[in-house]
């Protein structure tokens, strides 16, 4: 078990950075997601941490080891840590019993401490009567079983995974959720989880790491990232927020503020500072009908049914065009005509 | 680099001076040495007056000439029948395409001194079919292919499935929506083919005729049969005759003449890479395959004319081949009472030069086959999946011995190893071991191509996956990287025991006494004047190599496809 420490870690692929400058301190059993698009840098930042890529520059540290800096450079095979890989990457030469036992072998293990040691991985993972089959005789879900037992036979310090769920239907991604977080709790050890898929990042991890164009963006725990945005590209990503120009008139204390939108007063939260700011609205911040007059009139531009209410895409008369999304109990019709109230809403930081 | 910090694992290093050693040893040096022995001043010290003057020489003029003109000429033989036998199987519907291929494909694997014996069996007065058909010139006639004619024939027949093969490829990339398109458009079928399949075909015909015209220019073994008795040297048989009649002496001369057999090829291969990335431009298929167009009425004269040539091509060489292996003397009628296997057990029973050819030749190629294949595994894997820069330039090296035409390669291996090796004071000339360098040398590719793709198609994740694990470079070699590359290994070693085991142009030059392979004894029977024994040795080596390149076949198709190199989609 170990932390990792990244200070100033950069990485160019023929002049073009794909990580900038990216200082980061993932703690010890913590289980941390990367979460951006695709061509953020997620990947490219987990294999340096894996020792796959060298960095540029900038230093890499997991628990009191120097993995990567200027002058060092420890290659993967000596940093004893796990990865699963978005392919899996099992191989297909071999059983899964075999993949399992390939890094203990390296290590040296022989006989029944082997035997037993993949044995009680498979065991595990749910895999223990699949041990003589080859990666092409597995379902997808089973070969992702595979390639989590093959990490966790080392009993790694850290481990790496790169969109494992990518390749599952959503079904068994549900299912292989649970999973990593049982095992995360149960082995206590370090998980760094790459994933463009914010459900997936929130549901899984302790605290989220927002990626863009190389840079970390907001590192965070996932209601954090989700209600309180550091800026507008976290806004965007993560939870879709509509974004509104609003004049903060009034610091009403505990992170409370008062703001006037298409001049009306609102209340909403969001760290000090009066004048033209932004603010992040998601579908639970609006209500309708309005709990008290101050509302805003709308035309619903699209309905559409989710399953126990209403997901309406709405027109507001006054806001320059914005659209806003918000859940309705009761069914409309589009060109209805509504009113809504915000009940709720970040305000930007700056 | 900043990471001379890094521990450099031993075996990988280990493994690696071994690569180095090798590649270094039978393919730069020699090479390298060549390039600066044809540099040498010349008597009174002019710079590269060695080269001026072996350049200014009547005879090397008249065989320079004599390769440019055979080696263009036979190239438009080789263009004529190749695109047409690719059109008429690729294109039409006419009947057993797939046989067509596989006979289309067969003067490819009978190396080239085979397929002029079996010509020269089949066109020369003593010809059995010939006689049949009373179309037999007079007894005492010279042979007529023994000229510039025979030659551009013979080598333009033996090359034209290389451009067979470029055309079929390119076609198969190809998109029945252009034909579709053209048709809604109506236009005629032959009209489509002249103005829309042709053209874009015309990247790969140049590309695949710029490789026959490089195999012209080093091909030595059909200008040796049918250019020595015929009196028309070219560049390949001069230095042949000069390195015979001389001896080392003229080696710096030779090197001069060599010179000029890279040029030429240069110009070819240059050719060859400029128009074979622009065909694999058009060649991004999307939709269906090119159908065949439908003859009609016409597919049975079409069917009849293309199975008439093809067994002409492919065939009729083979079995005058045979049957004057049949013949117990010179001079005497084939019937079905003289028909005799004496030559048969002559070659492969009593005389103990073709035993020894055979054993010769067997081991080369087996040892050339299993230690090309060891190396190259490694080999690739630190240039294709490993990415070191020295293996880049190794695996980048090794394809230079393949290109030159073999004569060249001979010569600088000869100048390298005929001295005696530094510090063991012994030469290597005159033993096998010489023959040995130079099939590693020049075969070293056949294996490295296969194994480089095998490990270019291997998930990347594979490799990382092990060194996740904890293994270092060696063990993931061991343990991952060479059980999924084996079947490219082993066609590749396949590949190379076939194309080893017939070898007559490296051998020609390398070989003594004692140390025959088949090839130049098939080479030498027929000097003697005992055609019918090298009509019986070459019978016996068209039936191994057809055998082998069965073997590989059905290997290839199972194991390893892509490796099998006349492979045709039809």
């Amino acid at each position: 078990m170990a932390g990792i420490e990244l200070g100033g870690v950069t990485k160019r692929f023929d002049q073009k950075a794909v990580v900038r400058d990216v200082d980061l301190h993932i703690q010890d059993g913590e289980f941390l997601a990367l979460l951006g698009p695709s061509g953020c840098g997620k990947t490219t930042l987990l294999r340096m941490i894996a020792g796959l890529e060298r960095p540029t520059s900038g230093e890499i540290r997991i628990g009191s080891d120097t993995v990567a800096s200027q002058s060092i450079f420890v290659p993967p095979e000596d940093r004893k840590l796990g990865m699963v890989f978005q392919s899996y990457a099992l191989w297909p030469h071999m059983t899964v019993f075999e993949n399992v036992a390939f890094a203990l072998r390296v290590a040296k293990l022989r006989g029944k401490a082997l035997e037993d040691r993949v044995t009680e991985v498979l065991e595990a993972v749910g895999l223990a009567e699949f041990a003589a089959r080859k990666p092409a005789q597995l379902s997808g879900g089973q070969r992702q079983r595979t390639a989590l037992a093959r990490c966790l036979a080392m009993e790694p310090r850290l481990i790496l995974l790169d969109e494992p769920l990518a390749n599952l239907d959503a079904n068994l991604r549900g299912t292989m959720q649970r999973e990593f977080r049982r095992i995360h709790r149960e082995s206590g050890t370090t998980f760094v989880f790459v994933t463009h898929d914010q459900h997936e990042a929130m549901a899984l991890s302790d605290r989220v790491a927002v990626m863009h164009e190389g840079r970390i963006l907001q590192l965070g725990t996932p209601q954090d990232v989700y209600g309180q945005p550091a800026n507008p590209t976290v806004a965007r990503f993560v939870g879709k927020g509509a974004l509104l120009p609003v004049e903060v008139t009034e610091t009403l204390g505990q992170g409370r503020l008062r703001a006037l939108l298409s001049e009306k007063l609102i209340e909403l939260s969001g760290p000090e500072g009066t004048g033209e700011r932004t603010l992040c609205l998601r579908p639970g911040d609006i209500e309708i009908p309005p709990a008290d007059t101050a509302g805003f009139a709308a035309t619903v531009m699209s309905v559409e049914y989710r399953g126990g209410m209403f997901a309406l895409e709405l027109a507001p008369d006054s806001l320059n065009g914005t659209r806003l999304e918000a859940a309705s109990p009761v069914a409309y019709a589009e060109g209805d005509r509504v009113d809504f109230g915000i009940k709720s809403g970040w305000v930007l930081p700056g | 680099m900043a990471s001379t910090l890094r521990r450099i694992p031993s075996g990988e290093t280990f493994v690696l001076a071994g690569l180095l050693l090798y590649v270094v040893v039978v393919v730069v040096i020699p090479l390298a040495r060549l390039l600066l022995e044809g540099l040498a001043p010349g008597e009174e010290g002019q710079i590269f007056g060695l080269a001026r003057d072996t350049w200014g020489s009547r005879s090397v003029g008249r065989a320079l000439a004599n390769t440019v003109l055979i080696a263009s000429l036979s190239t438009c033989v080789s263009v004529v029948v190749g695109v047409a036998f690719a059109l008429f199987v690729r294109l039409t519907d006419i009947w057993g395409r797939k046989a067509i291929v596989f006979l289309a494909m067969l003067p490819m694997l009978i190396p080239p001194q085979i397929s002029a014996l079996a010509w020269i069996e089949l066109l020369g007065p003593s010809s059995v079919i010939l006689q049949l058909l009373g179309l037999a010139p007079p007894p005492g006639t010279t042979n007529p292919l023994y000229s510039m004619g025979g030659i551009i024939w013979v080598m333009g027949l033996e090359h034209a499935p290389l451009v067979f093969l470029a055309v079929t490829a390119a076609a198969s990339g190809l998109s029945n929506d252009l034909v579709e398109a053209a048709r809604i458009g109506g236009v005629g079928s032959w009209r489509i083919v002249r103005s829309v399949v042709v053209p874009l075909l015309l990247p790969a015909i140049i590309a695949g005729g710029a490789l026959a015209y490089v195999s012209a220019i080093g091909n030595f073994g059909v200008p040796a049969l049918l250019g020595i008795p015929g009196r028309v040297t070219v560049l390949t048989t001069l230095i042949y005759q000069r390195l015979n009649g001389f001896g080392p002496s003229v080696l710096g001369e030779v090197a001069a003449i060599a010179y000029l057999l890279v040029g030429l090829s240069i110009l070819g291969i240059v050719i060859r890479i400029v128009f074979e990335t622009r065909s694999r431009t058009v060649q991004t298929r999307i939709g269906p395959a090119l159908r065949s167009f439908a003859l009609g009425r016409h597919r049975l004269t079409v069917s009849a004319l293309v199975w008439t040539a093809t067994l002409f091509f492919s065939i009729l060489p083979l079995i005058a081949l045979v049957s004057r292996a049949l013949v117990p003397a010179l001079g005497v009628k084939l019937s079905f009472e003289t028909m005799s296997l004496e030559n048969f057990s002559f070659v492969l029973f009593e005389s103990a030069g073709t035993r020894r050819a055979f054993a010769n030749s067997f081991t080369l190629a087996a040892a050339a086959a299993i230690l090309s294949a060891l190396a190259a595994i490694p080999l690739a894997y630190f240039s294709t999946v490993r990415q070191l820069p020295v293996a880049r330039f190794l695996d980048a090296a090794a394809d230079a011995p393949y290109a030159v035409p073999g004569t060249v390669l001979a010569v600088g291996i000869i100048l390298v190893f005929l001295p005696p090796l530094p510090l063991l004071g012994f030469s290597l000339y005159g033993t096998i071991w010489i023959l040995l360098i130079a099939y590693l040398a020049r075969f070293l590719l056949l294996a490295l191509r296969p194994i480089n793709a095998a490990f270019a198609t291997l998930e990347t994740g594979l490799d990382e996956a092990a060194a996740i694990a904890g293994a270092r470079p060696m063990r993931r070699l061991l343990a991952i990287g060479a059980p999924l590359v084996a079947p490219a290994a082993v066609a590749g070693a396949m590949l190379i025991f076939m194309t080893a085991f017939n070898e007559l142009t490296l051998s020609a030059l390398l070989w003594s006494t004692g140390h025959e392979t088949l090839g130049i004894m098939v080479f030498f029977l027929q000097y003697e004047g005992n055609s019918p024994a090298a009509a019986a040795l070459a019978t016996v080596i068209v039936a191994v190599t057809v055998l082998l390149a069965l073997l590989f076949e059905l290997f290839g198709r199972r194991y390893a496809p892509g490796a099998v190199p006349w492979h045709v989609a039809t």
